[in-house]
């Protein structure tokens, strides 16, 4: 006999599954997630035991992902430059995350995905503990697979399997009729992730002293995100980029345009003190 | 209690079929189990000031270890590991600042999906708000297994990989559970009752 009643049991069924996170909250976490790959230990290792100093820093709007990618690359540009490459191992940004998966026994499976790089003054870091926490790995096979469902009045099996694979097909897997294969829709990256590497990719191309490239990146930045909230990044790299190109007309119209709708700030203080704000 | 073989699907279905998934990329991940994590936090009790930090910490590591997940455990229960312990290194790190900390209730208005029916939505939402709120009268492990077992439908093995209890210990906690929460949900029963009447 099952502890819950039937009320109970209706409750939640009905709230069991929850309500689905809105596609901006989605974007911006993983935005959050990829800017924290991205720099790194430091955000990743302090992220949890900074949480209650500051609760406006929970949540990161497209606009603070785009300052804790692009802080280290444009606002001070003395640190490192942050890149995607294609790898055949493990991802060789490593996070000083201390509370990760309990058990080990790990059989590493390569796998080519896109991993981030931090490389500094053009030297890639090496992992600070690539290998220190193994994942649960545990084996399934021998044991019993008791279902808790499966004690519910009214609920045989079978309908708990409709629910499994409604939630699956909510989340995003299909699952194959005949032969149980997933067929796993492709990844769509984010639109956000795109800003994100156009922008690091013209700050690459400034920081390699190719000012021409950079200004064309940043043009098609602003052709297909032209209200980007990493706005105030792109035009403050235009203002870089014109100076390095030696365009000094161009980079003091741009400088004023960025101070007038950004009068302060970090960015605000490079701009000034570049050749486009003197 | 029913047992069934491992090799029959179950409740756990879901997971089975992420088993057979090879090499799942990050985005894959993320975009078939965010909810899933978010959730899940929110049901072990992480307070909206804290919750996507700590939904990002449990991304985070995925990307580092993803690799490394060799599909020996469902997808699910793997991440449900993860994010205990991000939830456990939080609750330190909460503990740590401000002794009496347990946790927040979650701001549902925070959620949304306009592509959803917004009567079957809010009704979906007044129940899992309502879910959350009887949750809070259960404790340490007995709300991690019942946040497992009851709301995700993961079964025994699967609880015991991701907590470490063992299957008896799993048990014997969800019936305790499960008691602790008829109890709650029938109390609150009463109260809503009594306030209709008024």
């Amino acid at each position: 006999m099952s502890e819950l009643s039937p009320e109970t049991e209706d409750l939640l069924a009905r709230g069991r599954e929850g309500s689905p996170l809105s596609t901006s909250r989605r974007d911006n976490l993983k935005g959050a997630v990829l800017a924290k790959i991205a720099i790194g230990a430091g955000a990743a290792g302090t992220g949890l035991t900074a949480s209650s100093t500051s609760a406006a820093a929970w949540t990161m709007t497209t606009k603070t992902i785009g300052v804790a990618v692009l802080a280290a690359v444009i606002g001070t540009g003395t640190v490192g430059v942050v890149k995607y490459e294609r790898h055949a191992q493990p991802p060789v940004v490593s996070t000083s995350v201390n509370s990760e998966t309990p058990n080990s026994s790990p059989v590493a499976r390569p796998t080519p995905e896109i991993a981030p790089v931090v490389t500094t003054n053009s030297q890639t870091t090496q992992p600070i503990a690539q290998n220190a926490i193994a994942p649960i790995a545990p084996a399934t096979t021998s044991a019993p697979n008791p279902t808790f469902a499966s004690d519910r009045p009214n609920t045989p099996n079978s309908q708990v399997i409709v629910a499994s694979s409604n939630t699956a097909a909510n989340a995003g897997t299909n699952v194959g009729a005949s032969d149980g294969t997933p067929n796993v829709p492709p990844p769509h990256p984010s639109s956000l992730e795109e800003e994100t590497s156009l922008l690091r990719s013209a700050h690459d191309a400034l920081a390699a002293g190719d000012p021409a490239r950079a200004l064309r990146l940043l043009d098609e930045h602003a052709s297909r995100f032209p209200t980007s909230a990493l706005e105030p990044e792109r035009s403050a790299e235009r203002v870089f980029a014109f100076c390095a190109e030696q365009q000094n007309d161009a980079a003091h119209a741009a400088a004023g345009n960025f101070l007038s709708a950004h009068p302060t700030g970090p960015l605000s203080a490079r701009v000034r003190s570049s050749c486009g704000g003197r | 209690m029913t047992l069934a073989p491992a090799s029959e699907p179950t409740a756990s279905g879901e997971s089975r079929a992420e088993t057979a998934l090879e090499d799942p990329s990050f985005d894959q991940v993320y975009e078939q189990h965010v909810d899933f994590v978010f959730r899940s936090a929110r049901r072990l009790g992480v307070g909206d000031h804290a919750i996507d930090d700590v939904v990002q910490h449990v991304f985070v590591v995925v990307h580092r270890r993803l690799t490394e997940f060799e599909g020996r455990s469902s997808m699910k229960t793997w991440l449900f590991s993860i994010l205990l312990h991000a939830v456990r290194e939080h609750r330190r790190s909460m503990r740590r600042k401000s002794p009496h900390w347990w946790g927040a209730p979650a701001d549902p208005d925070l959620i949304e999906d306009s592509s959803r029916n917004p009567e079957q939505e809010a009704q979906r939402a007044e129940a899992s708000r309502t879910i959350d709120l009887l949750l809070e009268n259960l404790d340490g492990d007995k709300r991690v297994v019942f946040v497992m077992a009851e709301l995700e439908q993961m079964t025994a093995v699967e609880i015991s990989e991701a907590t470490g209890l063992d299957t008896k210990a799993v048990y014997s906690r969800l019936r305790a559970a499960r008691i602790d929460f008829e109890r709650a949900a029938s109390k609150l029963r009463k109260t809503r009752g009594m306030e209709r009447a008024i």
